[in-house]
């Protein structure tokens, strides 16, 4: 019986043992890349004045897509905070998803709105508009109010009715900070292949905010948002960034995204029904772009911050990756023909694969070896030295890429500046893997689940608000 | 199968890297804390005398003593830092204080470094704090975008006859990285800008001529109307809709009359591009042939020509509030959506 668990289980590890160094050898890989792209992008903006943007006659208009479902209490700050922004020619178009509380009373009156025929040219579709409003006192604020249809419907509707070049699609809870937008227009300024570009994501949870603006950055000190803190910057900083160098993104926030319109028009918008419409989005962009010699390159730049509400408690946090992954399982489905396929160059050999193998099936991967280790155990054929000394390996090897990660944030943003807040980011680091891991690795799996029983609800978000100044959220995010 | 002395291994390995790098984070941290509170007080000092030598024309480098004692880093931070919101007198004084210095002897020695950051650093210490004419100039064939970018972005603050030239032909050459900075720096020269744009305008076939129409758009002058009117019957239909636009922009009799029969090009994007300059030029008298494009198939020119109608003013109001009423339910949309537009958001449009 012995032998034949052993004929059994000794491949099974090794095959878990080989995933694992091929995983892990590829994080590094990611790491040094994200390295070598941010001493680049550092090198280039060195000192550069970025304030020169601000009076050109020949930037690209840019609308800023902001979905709001039941926002009354902070949607007249959030509007003051995105009309403020700074960048020459900005348009802000507020989409109110068919709110059932004050919210479109609310912007009546704080922006004196004023209704028009509500004519556009409607190149996605979506629900029904009931009405557009527009302010004599801001001309860049454009109001729609429409029936309730979900985030991706809000912003096909914004899409339609925005005049921008360029389309920023916001999130819910999203602070942007002031000048995020002339660092994130870069690339589109200078290549003519860009897409999209997408800007690095921080934990507001903590953090001091005064009229929709973030003063200090800080740590917060309950566990679940905490280790969120670390794992936004493992994820933006040497994730997204170091894919720029190793074959492009395959995801831009939902939260904060830079998109240029015809592209998205051309792709026929956000697609609806799916609950990952953000990566799907960028997905058939670089796919269609591929397929017809159009532009489809996504950039990913490091500076241009938004600020978003992370979930402080178990229940929410796990709807929202139950909800990642149910996303990522039906875009890595309804893109399967881009897998290992050479005529879509680094898309089809690198990116989509990683995510497949990596993204997708880690939890997969990782629930399989936990069942070993635990049945290895209950049989007695587990060698406890040899398993405890792998634990070590592979926890250490995720405290080194967690230190290596925030090495990087020091030496290059160092936006968490008080001595607490270092060892507070350091312990949320260190115990990421312990408990908090293994969960995201459980919820990951029930969004598998629902995938297969193809579940497509949002699931609410909590939101306590962000400190001093309250929250000044926008957004449909868990609507519809 | 894996020894667990080789995990051993790997987990010492493992150890020392993170011991390296913890000792980075924080060590890193509290240096930077440290020499922070350091550098700000010798940086509010030292800018304070700064602000006091850029005021005082007579000083000469008074108090230079506590520049230069500043580190090399410092001292160009704080020249840097200043550089951008500068203009006029002060700027020349900046420039005198930071060649005093020696900070512009350091740009000098990076524009002629072999690596390419050296070398854009170089220029943008140029741009921001003035001189380099020696060695600026040079960088626009810089093998790096970004350094042909930023010497690009010098030449606004220091045109003459062979830069202005340079830029205007790298306006045409089909680069991206450049194209934007080009563009932006063209525009902010201005007046020496507008002969060569005319000549280029006029001697060129339309494909390619996108950029230098954008250019001239944002410098509208007679002597480019020539050069406007001509293009206007170009092949490239964005090419026609750009040269509408500068026709329009420029104005007088020739460019309207131009304008007018672009109202029927076969191109809606010209047809939107007539109609909207026609509006901006508040020509009256094409309020009758913008009415009819109230029916046009295309939403954009419909939406344009309405806009254009309302730019008119009272006669075109009066078209638009007739469209309200005609059988066309594109026209009444059009029409209805800009009449309901208040005035601040029309000029906007």
């Amino acid at each position: 019986m012995t032998s034949l668990l052993h004929a059994v289980l000794d491949p099974v590890e090794s095959v878990v043992l080989v995933y694992f160094l091929a995983v892990n050898s590829f994080y590094a890989v990611l790491w040094v890349s994200a390295a070598w792209e941010m001493v680049s992008y550092r090198l280039g903006t060195w000192n550069q004045d970025q304030s020169r943007l601000l009076g050109s006659p020949v930037t690209p208009r840019i609308s800023m897509l902001a979905p709001a479902y039941d926002e009354g209490p902070t949607v007249a700050e959030s509007v003051r905070s995105l009309l403020g922004l700074h960048y020459p020619n900005l348009e802000v178009v507020l989409i109110n998803d068919g709110s059932t509380d004050e919210t479109m009373a609310v912007l009546q009156r704080e922006f004196g709105l004023r209704p028009v025929h509500p004519s556009y040219h409607r190149l996605v579709e979506h629900k029904p508009v009931t009405g557009l409003y527009r302010s004599p006192g801001n001309p860049g604020l454009v109001v729609v109010d429409k029936d309730n249809g979900g985030k991706a419907d809000a912003l096909n509707a914004g899409m339609n009715i925005a005049s921008g070049d360029l389309v920023c699609a916001i999130d819910a809870d999203t602070l942007i900070e002031a000048d995020a937008l002339l660092r994130m227009v870069s690339p589109f300024l200078t290549r003519d292949d860009v897409v999209a570009t997408g800007g690095t994501i921080r934990v507001a949870n903590a953090a001091r905010v005064r009229a929709g603006r973030v003063l200090e950055a800080r740590v917060p000190h309950q566990a679940l948002a905490g280790i969120q803190v670390a794992e936004y910057l493992r994820a933006f900083l040497v994730g997204r960034l170091g894919w720029n160098r190793l074959g492009g993104n395959l995801i831009i926030s939902g939260a904060f995204g830079l998109f240029r319109r015809e592209a998205v028009l051309a792709s026929g918008g956000y697609t609806e029904g799916t609950v990952g419409e953000d990566m799907e989005l960028v997905v058939r962009l670089r796919r269609l772009g591929l397929d017809r010699h159009s532009p489809s390159r996504i950039v990913f730049v490091p500076d241009p911050v938004a600020w978003t509400e992370v979930p402080s408690s178990m229940r929410a946090l796990g709807r929202q990756r139950d909800r990642w992954h149910r996303g990522l399982c039906d875009v890595t489905w309804r893109n399967r023909g881009l897998f290992l396929n050479p005529r879509y160059a680094s898309l089809g050999l690198v990116v989509f694969p990683y995510y497949v193998c990596v993204e997708l099936l880690a939890p997969v991967v990782e629930a399989f070896g936990l069942g070993v280790l635990v049945l290895a155990m209950a049989t007695g054929t587990l060698d406890v030295r040899f398993a405890l000394l792998f634990f070590l390996v592979a926890y250490g090897y995720a405290l080194v890429l967690d230190v290596a990660t925030l090495v990087l944030e020091e030496l290059s943003y160092r936006r968490y500046v008080r001595m607490a807040d270092r060892l507070w980011l350091l312990a949320w680091a260190a115990l990421g893997s312990v408990g908090y891991r293994q969960c995201t690795v459980y919820w990951r799996l029930r969004g598998i689940v629902k995938f297969l029983r193809k579940r497509t609800d949002w699931g609410a978000m909590t939101r306590t608000g962000f400190q001093a100044g309250g929250s000044t959220g926008l957004g449909s995010g868990g609507t519809g | 199968m894996i020894q667990s002395s080789l995990l051993v291994r790997v987990v010492a390995a493992e150890c020392s890297a993170a011991v390296v790098g913890l000792a980075m984070f924080f060590g890193h941290g509290v240096l930077s804390g440290i020499s922070g509170r350091r550098t700000d007080a010798r940086l509010t000092h030292a800018r304070v005398v700064l602000q006091l030598a850029l005021e005082d024309p007579e000083a000469g480098t008074v108090g230079s003593s506590v520049l230069v004692e500043l580190p090399t880093g410092l001292r160009i931070a704080l020249l840097a830092g200043i550089g951008a919101s500068l203009a006029g007198a002060r700027r020349q004084r900046l420039t005198a204080i930071a060649s005093d210095l020696g900070v512009l002897s350091i740009a000098e020695r990076r524009c002629k470094s072999r690596l390419w950051w050296r070398r854009l650093h170089g220029a943008r210490l140029f741009t921001l704090l003035g001189g380099g004419t020696s060695c600026v100039p040079g960088l626009l064939g810089d093998p790096r975008p970004e350094v042909r970018a930023q010497a690009a972005e010098w030449v606004s603050g220091h045109p003459d006859e062979e830069t202005v030239d340079r830029l205007v032909s790298m306006l045409v050459a089909d680069d991206a990285s450049t194209r934007f900075t080009v563009k932006d720096s063209l525009i902010r020269i201005g007046g020496p800008v507008t002969e060569r744009l005319a000549g280029l305008l006029s001697t060129r076939p339309g494909q390619g001529l996108e950029a230098p129409l954008e250019v001239a758009l944002a410098l509208p002058d007679p002597r480019l109307l020539s050069a406007a009117v001509s293009l206007c019957h170009d092949d490239v239909a964005h090419v026609r809709a750009l040269a509408g636009g500068l026709a329009g922009a420029v104005g007088g009799a020739r460019a309207l009359g131009v304008l007018v029969s672009l109202l029927g090009d076969v191109s809606p994007e010209v047809r939107s591009a007539a109609a909207r300059a026609l509006g901006r030029a508040g020509h009256w008298p094409a309020s009758s042939a913008l009415a009819g494009l109230l029916c046009d198939p295309s939403w954009d020119v419909r939406r344009q020509a309405a806009v254009a109608l309302r730019s008119l003013g009272s006669p075109g109001s009066l078209f638009l509030r007739r469209a309200l009423s005609c059988g066309d339910p594109s026209a009444s949309d059009a029409a209805r959506h800009v009449l309901d537009l208040p005035d601040s958001v029309v000029r906007t449009l």
